[in-house]
């Protein structure tokens, strides 16, 4: 009998992990409370990382840019693959420059410094009195529709993909969830759904949804605003030369450039609201990357939230890398529920190969994960 | 999908833009000469039944009340024909970017031939 | 400022749909999309609409605002309000989901006729990659009278999606069809109310000419 898995949550962490699951033989049921994109994934920057950002990590860095590659290779119509610049505005920028390009080698990211005349012919709006730039392999995407890709390639497999279906509740017997209640907000009817085992890949809500099983999770959900502007003013990603801080990332898509971000922590990611300072500081930092920022007029602002990882305590579960992690709700007394926090939207492919090899292994599925080397449907193959 | 649901597509005018209302007035008017013409080829063909029944006919088209009709009429077939020649040139890519301009043209086109023939019928008939 | 908000609400099973009204407390600055997430989350649980990038780029924001089509997350609420009353209703030409999400399948089912591309080239110092402008969000179908009511119609966003990401100057057959460019009758709607400035009308207009005086081939 073909086990059912349940993965609750519609964001490009539970698409990934629907696919993985999917392709590898189980029955899978997707339940995403909004529509396709409605949580934090939706509201990405969009920036396809080379993990240039986080080479004070090493490990960290090198595993972004892996998984950078290998969504270049599986799905190469998504992206815009122009690459990114991290460029020196002032004097700290300019020394960090060096332990930067010595950690991107050691992280095996290809960079190339050039020279000053070079980057303004390339970008011509960056600032003219800019003292360095390092080309990285960064790249840009439309958030919704890689999260699309996921799961026209989960329905290939034979997923139920079920939007506006919000779970509301368990039904728990001898230490199992038996079968998940859901409210389907199309018909305002609330049915259940039986289940093998059940993945909780809400994120910022992970915790919300685990406490409907009378469980907790260690996600501190940490918005951050974004500022989009009503002109594109680039083609490669701008960074700021330095450790990452507030808006010190100007990302351009289609028609729009987008400078983010800040960060804080909030109890509830439904009441979050953006903070005016933020809106202003997005600007100002976006200035002194690229001037042309101050005669533009902003088209939009929006804030999600991220899923950050609080501390995870031995006993309820594990990281599986330094920048995920996957609790182990078997060891608080339910057997066949797990939840996926942490990350970015650059490795969540890989987040659900982990995730999949998980639940494959405790639910009888011998296959090894594929995703790495199959193409990704397309897009829009998801509504045929 | 029914003939309400086609109405009111085509003839969705709230917020929408001159060359929309053009479009509707193309419809409209090509849909009402085309009754129109229907309704002709009916009283035309009354000639079989004698002279007299033809006769009384023609004299209800002529009298003063049908030249409002005729009026009508003859701004439909303004309407239609004018935005009949834009569409023609638009819709081969041609003056595509200058449309708007044209369009203007066209409605300003309409409003004087229907005023001269206004003027034509009101001094002949 | 007090804004009345007006949703078409419709549920599987309902023999009509029912508009419902709702009070709300916003500042002309908010967008529409944020003041119907607030509604959501506050006082209707089960309103079905859709939404992602909230900034313009995703296109699944799409909905009639007091009549026009609009992206919500870039429309002031405090712009298209009359008398303080917004009406939301889904985008035309699609079956209806739930309120205000609908089905695009029949727009994307034309893609798989056409295979559209997703990038197009620019050149500006060097060749750069960039994504077409479209956001695939339908408005441009529930403007058009004839995609409204002709199911076979290709549509302007993928016939000028084929058109601009062709990568060897050639179109598929089907544009040069009654289902393709022919079908169009020129009320430019699609143009007028596309976020993007895609110009899907202008795009069918350049391709009839050119099929006309042979300057471009179909496979």
């Amino acid at each position: 009998m073909t086990k059912h898995v349940v993965v609750i949550g519609g964001g490009v962490t539970g698409a990934a992990i629907a696919y993985d699951l999917a392709q590898r033989g189980a029955r899978v049921t997707l339940l995403e409370r909004g529509s396709i994109g409605s949580g934090t994934s939706g509201r990405t920057h969009g920036l396809l990382h080379s993990g240039c950002r986080y080479v004070a990590d090493v490990d960290v860095a090198r595993e972004c840019y892996l998984e950078n590659v290998t969504l270049r290779k599986i799905a190469p119509f998504l992206f815009e693959k122009n690459g990114g610049l991290f460029v020196a505005i002032d004097e700290s920028d300019l020394k960090y420059k060096d332990f930067f390009l010595k950690k991107c080698e050691e992280a095996g990211i290809p960079v190339k410094e050039l020279d000053r005349n070079e980057a303004l012919r390339l970008e011509p709006n960056l600032n003219p009195e800019l003292k360095a730039a390092v080309l990285v392999p960064d790249g840009t995407f439309d958030p919704l529709k890689v999260m699309l890709s996921f799961l026209a390639s989960a329905k290939l497999h034979g997923a139920d993909i079920r939007p506006f279906n919000e779970v509301v509740g368990f039904r728990i017997e001898s230490g199992a969830i038996k079968a998940v209640r859901v409210l389907d907000k199309t018909s305002e009817r609330e049915y259940e759904l039986e289940a093998d085992y059940v993945v909780n890949a809400t994120g910022a809500w992970a915790n919300k949804v685990a406490s409907l099983a009378g469980l907790s999770v260690p996600v501190k959900p940490s918005p951050g605003v974004m500022v989009a502007l009503n002109a594109r003013i680039g083609h490669r990603v701008f960074n700021r030369l330095n450790k990452p801080g507030d808006g010190d990332i100007v990302i351009h898509q289609r028609g729009t450039s987008v400078i983010g971000t800040t960060s804080w922590i909030v109890e509830d990611p439904d009441k979050v609201t953006i903070p005016r300072e933020h809106v202003e500081l997005m600007l100002k930092r976006g200035t002194e990357l690229a001037p042309i920022v101050a005669k533009l007029k902003v088209k939009a602002t929006f804030v999600s939230s991220r899923p950050l990882v609080g501390a995870v305590q031995a006993s309820t579960g594990r990281e599986v890398s330094r920048s995920f992690a996957i609790i182990d709700h078997a060891r608080e007394g339910i057997e066949n529920f797990a939840s996926i926090i942490g990350g970015k939207f650059t490795t969540a492919r890989l987040m659900a190969e982990k995730m999949a090899d998980f639940v494959a292994e405790r639910i009888g599925i011998n296959q090894p994960c594929r995703t790495a080397d199959t193409p990704l449907a397309p897009y829009w193959s998801y509504f045929t | 999908m029914n003939i309400g649901y086609v109405l009111r597509s085509w003839f969705k005018l709230r917020g929408r833009s001159l060359e929309q209302v053009s479009f509707a007035a193309r419809r409209l008017t090509g849909m009402i000469m085309a009754l129109y013409f229907l309704a002709h080829v009916i009283d035309i063909s009354t000639v079989v039944l004698g002279k007299d029944v033809y006769n009384a006919f023609l004299g209800v088209f002529t009298s003063p009340p049908a030249i409002l009709v005729d009026l009508f009429l003859w701004a439909a077939l303004v309407i239609h024909g004018v935005l009949g020649l834009y569409s023609l040139i638009v819709e081969m890519g041609i003056m595509v970017e200058k449309r708007k301009t044209l369009l203007a043209i066209s409605w300003v086109t309409i409003v004087l031939l229907f005023l001269m023939g206004t003027w034509v019928m009101m001094n002949v008939f | 400022m007090k804004y009345r908000v007006i949703i078409r609400k419709y549920k599987t099973e309902w023999r009509e749909p029912k508009y419902v009204s709702y009070e709300v407390e916003a500042d002309p600055d908010t967008s529409v999309l944020d003041v119907v997430e607030k509604i959501s989350l506050e006082k209707d649980r089960t309103l079905a609409f859709e939404h992602a990038c909230h900034h313009g780029a995703c296109g699944a924001c799409g909905m009639i605002i007091n009549g026009v089509e609009r992206l919500a997350c870039i429309t002031k609420i405090g712009e298209v309000a009359r008398n303080g009353m917004v009406v939301l209703e889904p985008l035309r030409g699609f079956k209806v989901i739930s309120d205000l999400a609908v089905d695009k399948s029949r727009m994307f089912k034309q893609y798989a006729l056409v295979k559209p591309g997703t990038h197009e080239k620019v050149v500006v110092t060097v060749e750069v990659e960039k994504l077409l402008d479209c956001l695939e969000c339908g408005i441009c179908y529930s403007a058009c009278p004839i995609a409204n009511t002709f199911e076979g119609y290709v549509g302007p966003s993928v016939i000028a999606m084929a058109y601009k990401s062709s990568s060897n100057g050639k179109v598929p057959a089907i544009i040069d069809s009654r289902r393709g460019v022919w079908a169009c009758h020129g009320s430019f709607e699609c143009s007028a109310r596309c976020p993007v400035d895609f110009k899907p009308g202008e795009t069918i207009m350049k391709i009839r000419k050119e099929l006309l005086f042979g300057k471009l081939q179909v496979v």
